[in-house]
């Protein structure tokens, strides 16, 4: 960056903040100080010069290159000769010889003359034609009802002179004509024929223009805008009802002509003196506008035989043809209209971009003269237009032009010609990976085929998302030093638009370059690609990993011998650190730690959800889910930091994601890792259709499970074990507590100090349950054979119908009283003696280092389930303790063993996390309204534990 | 002014509890971005309930998002604490 702008160096806060971070994604974040013919100049880190080779050319503006001596030297010229930079309502003597001049080129190849309004940018321009489109269209509908009315008057004149005659047949024609009720006078059917005229006309008109074209980005000239992209965030404010037509259709145009036809009735008297009433019509469209080139619909020629079937259209319609020469005109395609080899001639004209010669911003309206308004001039203008220093740099351009016989035309041409030719021979070499190579002269879209079959997990999304052009011009920037960029509305072509002196060595080396890209692109090797993202200047391995079969990009075929279908589940996941971007991407298997944040963080916000994988799991009942698993992409740093900003894109992520499963077609969306946390358990999306699951509740049954298991492996008695919960003010460890209350001696519920109170309600809460279990009949096990022995109990028992309304918390204070020590539940905020009694352990705080180290446990057998990420048990409690067991809880094993391949989540063959187990669960079993969804429910914790041992899950883990 | 003394001394709490640079804390941050999930916010209320003298009952507690909420959640407590208290001296 240039030293004076250093100063500000958090530009993106104030100025276009998105495209700061779109640019910084692809790695186009560069500075340019100084521009010269085909190069523009940027420092670098050394603060050295740096020349980049421009093929974008300013979308077309650089047709002479950038600061042309000649016009470098008039422009000189006109800021000492201290020319009014304002004059507005005066006379404008060099705008005039500028409308003169464009007038004269275009006549040269159309045979007409024409009157020009000047504006500063083509979209102004764009917008002046519909005006004055829209006033022609308004003065012809006015004169249909001024005719109208004059012939009335000449039928009374003439009745008055005996020269006509009314017969009563007139009558009964108009009334059946207007399907009214019978007309008696004159001036009732004066007055009728005005109406239907009125009506008529008063039908809002369309505007026709075509798919795929661009016309800027002004309100008027967006509607006429093709790429829903840039037009429907708008789309409520469009003027006109605009009709878009397909290219190369020759039909549609009159189709849509007589589509849009408006009928009202006219009066004729013969010479004879004979009154008749006559259907009359109007074509409704206002223009129809086109570029015989699009340029930001992907570099794409129109036909001859379209642009003459539009202008067959125009003329039978009597509405203007626009041609829209902004970027394809003044000689960039080798001539100078870059309609002209089509000989289709239009009514109207625009042109802008090059007509400045790189220098001023101008852009002109041309309205064939019979058609022109003459108070258009008036009604419209601008502050800008006229100006001398803009209309003698655009005299000067076509000057230049025009010089030897538009030898710089030929040029462009020919240049062209033969940069097409190489091109195509490198389109040949390469079909797979360069779908089409498009254009005329020096207009040139290059369209990338989409890499639907790449090895390389990363292209195939960058491709599916419209980000691969954006990246491969990033790659060329930093790797080769040329400037490229995709066609605004066709973000999979490269437009390459140099200047009509473009060097043949500049073509050559953009060629070797390119070559380099589909060698790449062929190759899938996404991490020289992308290596100018990663780690900025470092070369990246020299060989690819090895290449892994695509991904299934569809649902896999369902087994035809299954009548039942499967249903869809969909699985949110994320990347917990960066990187886990290599776990994903193998071809980035050399990027550093450093990279993979990196290219993250360029990223942040700008991926949208992807699918990551596909599929099929059976369960033990012959019941099959497709799962989809969905990549959130952000980080779980990068989540959180969102939160604390109170930023909504990583929740807006999310949401993306679970419109994608809707889109695919899932019934259950369950919600891994942060994605849990970012959505408040799912609470924070309104969701009334897809079942969405933070999947929590299997995580605690399976834990409770594998707990128990591995007990009685250790011959711990279950029945008479002390418990100790860690982190029970949490959901899940309350939910755990109130479960393995029915099987254990003696529950600990252990909280950071303070929690006292907190954890008096969760203790109330069990005792609750407990009690009205046994009044079910249930079993007096666990917690319920102290409570059942107890006096305190006892009487309850025996009063069932008059239980107090705090039973729970008479419980609590009564049996801590009668049994002191002994009391089943106790509550300990301190990680003193008591964790070191406890034969079992499950803890579940979210701590952020271990909080269970060897000193909290026994020496004797004990067990310890550790569900919180990160880990609360230390490393050391497994080689200090040897007669504990740790399990790394909340993991299931899937019913057939099969392997879910989530990348990044380190487990073991055919496990998977309780959260996505439940997410299956709900798939097989259909019960969906057992989704966790906020505060956990014991009730549902038990339910889907058994539901899970039905489908076939297993819980008995290795321990960790 | 009341209003932002509260939310100055929640972010200070926030900030001690959570091992975070106070400054660094924003209203419009979300709770749950601190860490503060179901286990932690008992921390945090106990922490609340000491310093402005106050009762917090868990279950208003899950409509509170951000960091600001909360500080508005606190002032309303206090106010709805302030009349009984004023009787009381009477």
């Amino acid at each position: 960056m240039h030293p004076d702008d250093l100063a500000w160096p958090d530009a993106s806060r104030h100025f276009k903040p998105y495209l700061h971070r779109l640019l910084a994604a692809a790695g186009l974040d560069l500075a340019f100080h100084r521009a010269e013919g085909d190069f523009l100049y940027a420092l670098d880190e050394s603060g050295r010069e740096v020349g980049i080779l421009d093929l974008l050319g300013g979308y077309g503006t650089s047709l002479l290159g950038h600061n042309h001596p000649e016009l470098l030297d008039a422009a000189h010229q006109l800021l000492r000769e201290q020319r009014p930079f304002s004059a507005q309502a005066s006379l404008r003597p060099r705008a005039a010889r500028l409308a003169a001049t464009l007038s004269e080129r275009v006549g040269r190849v159309t045979g007409r003359t024409y009157v020009a309004t000047f504006a500063s940018t083509g979209t102004e321009v764009v917008e002046a034609a519909l005006k004055h489109a829209s006033l022609e269209l308004l003065q012809r509908k006015a004169s249909i009802v001024e005719r109208l009315r004059e012939q009335f008057r000449r039928l009374r004149l003439r009745l008055r002179a005996g020269d006509a005659r009314l017969g009563e047949e007139v009558f009964t024609q108009a009334s059946r004509k207007l399907g009214e009720r019978p007309l008696a006078t004159l001036d009732d059917l004066e007055a009728a024929l005005l109406q239907r005229a009125a009506q008529a006309l008063s039908a809002a008109p369309r505007v026709l223009a075509v798919e795929g074209g661009f016309h800027g980005k002004t309100l008027g000239a967006l509607s006429l805008t093709h790429n829903p992209e840039f037009r429907v965030p708008w789309s409520p404010s469009d003027i006109s009802p605009v009709v878009f037509l397909p290219p190369g259709d020759t039909q549609r145009p009159a189709q849509e002509a007589e589509r849009a036809r408006v009928e009202y009735l006219e009066l004729e008297v013969t010479c004879e003196g004979e009154v008749r009433v006559l259907e009359a019509q109007l074509v409704n469209v206002c223009a129809c506008f086109v570029e015989a080139v699009q340029g930001e619909g992907g570099i794409r020629v129109m036909t001859s035989e379209f642009l003459t079937a539009l202008r067959a259209m125009a003329d039978a319609g009597g509405f203007p043809l626009v041609l829209d020469e902004i970027q394809c005109g003044l000689g960039r395609t080798g001539t100078f209209l870059g309609s002209e080899p089509s000989g289709v001639a239009g009514d109207y004209y625009l042109f802008s971009k090059a007509l400045g010669g790189g220098l001023a911003k101008i852009s002109a309206l041309l309205v064939e003269e019979s058609r022109y308004i003459p108070e258009f001039g008036y009604l419209h203008s601008s502050t800008f237009a006229d100006d001398d220093y803009a209309s003698t740099l655009a005299l000067k351009t076509l000057d230049v032009l025009a010089r030897d016989d538009g030898a710089l035309l030929r040029r462009c041409r020919e240049t062209g010609q033969g940069f097409l030719e190489s091109l195509r021979a490198l389109q040949a070499r390469f079909p797979q990976q360069l779908r089409d190579v498009r254009g005329v002269g020096l207009m040139i879209g290059l369209e990338l085929a989409p890499p639907r079959e790449s090895p390389s997990a990363l292209l195939r999304v960058l491709s599916e998302q419209g980000l691969l052009g954006y990246v491969i011009s990033g790659y060329l920037l930093r790797q080769h030093g040329i400037r490229v960029a995709p066609t605004l509305a066709a973000h999979g072509t490269i437009r390459l638009e140099p200047s009509a002196y473009i060097a043949p060595a500049s073509l050559e080396r953009f060629l070797r370059a390119l070559e380099q890209v589909l060698v790449l692109l062929r190759d899938g090797d996404v991490g020289r690609l992308t290596g100018h993202l990663l780690d900025a200047g470092a070369e990246p391995a020299p060989e690819s990993p090895r290449a892994e079969p695509p991904l299934p990009t569809s649902p896999p075929p369902v087994d035809p011998r299954r009548t039942r279908k499967p249903t869809r589940v969909a699985f949110l996941i994320h990347f917990s650190e960066p990187t886990d971007l290599r776990a994903w991407e193998p071809r980035l298997a050399h990027a550093s730690d450093e990279g993979c944040a990196r290219f993250l963080s360029r990223m942040k916000g700008l991926i949208e959800p992807f699918v990551v994988s596909r599929a099929q799991v059976q369960s033990a009942q012959g019941r099959a889910v497709d799962l989809t698993v969905i990549g959130i992409p952000f980080t779980s740093a990068q989540a959180m930091e969102a939160l604390r900003a109170g930023e909504a894109w990583a929740l807006e992520s999310v949401r993306r994601g679970v419109e994608l499963a809707r889109r695919e077609g899932c019934v259950v969306v369950g919600f891994g890792g942060h994605t849990s946390i970012v959505t408040d358990n799912c609470r924070a999306l309104v969701e009334d259709e897809l079942v969405l699951t933070s999947g929590n509740s299997l995580t605690v049954a399976a834990a409770l499970d594998a707990l128990f298991r591995a007990a009685r492996q250790q011959h711990i008695p279950i029945e008479r074990a002390r418990l100790g919960i860690v982190g029970a003010t949490g959901n899940i460890g309350a939910a755990m507590g109130e479960i393995a209350a029915e099987s254990v001696g003696e529950l600990i519920l252990f909280g950071r100090p303070g929690a006292q109170r907190y954890l008096e309600p969760v203790a109330a809460a069990i005792y609750a349950s407990e009690l009205r279990r046994l009044l079910r009949g249930g079993p007096a096990t666990g917690l319920a054979a102290t409570v059942s022995t107890s006096l305190l109990g006892r009487s309850l028992l025996a009063n069932p119908h008059a239980l107090p309304v705090n039973v729970g918390e008479v419980l609590r204070r009564g049996l801590l009283e009668e049994l002191g020590e002994r009391a089943p539940i106790r509550i300990a905020t301190e990680q003193d003696t008591l964790l070191r009694g406890c034969q079992l352990i499950v803890s579940a705080t979210n701590a952020a280092r271990p909080v269970i180290l060897p000193a909290h446990v026994t020496d004797a057998p004990a067990v310890l389930c550790d569900i919180a990420v990160p880990q609360d048990v230390d490393a050391s409690v497994k080689q200090q303790r040897p007669q504990a067991l740790v399990l790394r809880g909340g993991l299931v094993r899937t019913p057939h063993g099969e392997d879910l391949r989530i990348p990044g989540a380190r487990l073991g063959p055919g496990e998977v996390f309780g959260c996505l187990a439940e997410t299956l669960l709900l798939g097989f079993s259909g019960q969906r309204e057992y989704g966790s969804q906020g505060t956990l429910v014991a009730e549902n914790i038990r339910h889907l534990g058994e539901l899970a041992r039905l489908h076939g899950f297993q819980f008995d883990l290795k321990p960790a | 002014m009341h209003a932002e003394r509260t939310l100055q001394r929640l972010k200070q709490m926030i900030a001690d509890l959570c091992a975070v640079d106070a400054q660094s804390i924003r209203g419009e941050g979300m709770l749950r971005g601190y860490g503060l999930d179901s286990i932690r916010i008992m921390d945090l209320m106990a922490t609340i309930e000491s310093e402005f003298e106050v009762q917090l009952r868990v279950e208003e507690m899950g409509s509170i998002a951000s960091v600001r909420d909360l500080a508005e959640h606190i002032d309303r407590v206090i106010a709805r604490n302030a009349p009984v208290e004023a009787a009381a001296t009477r």
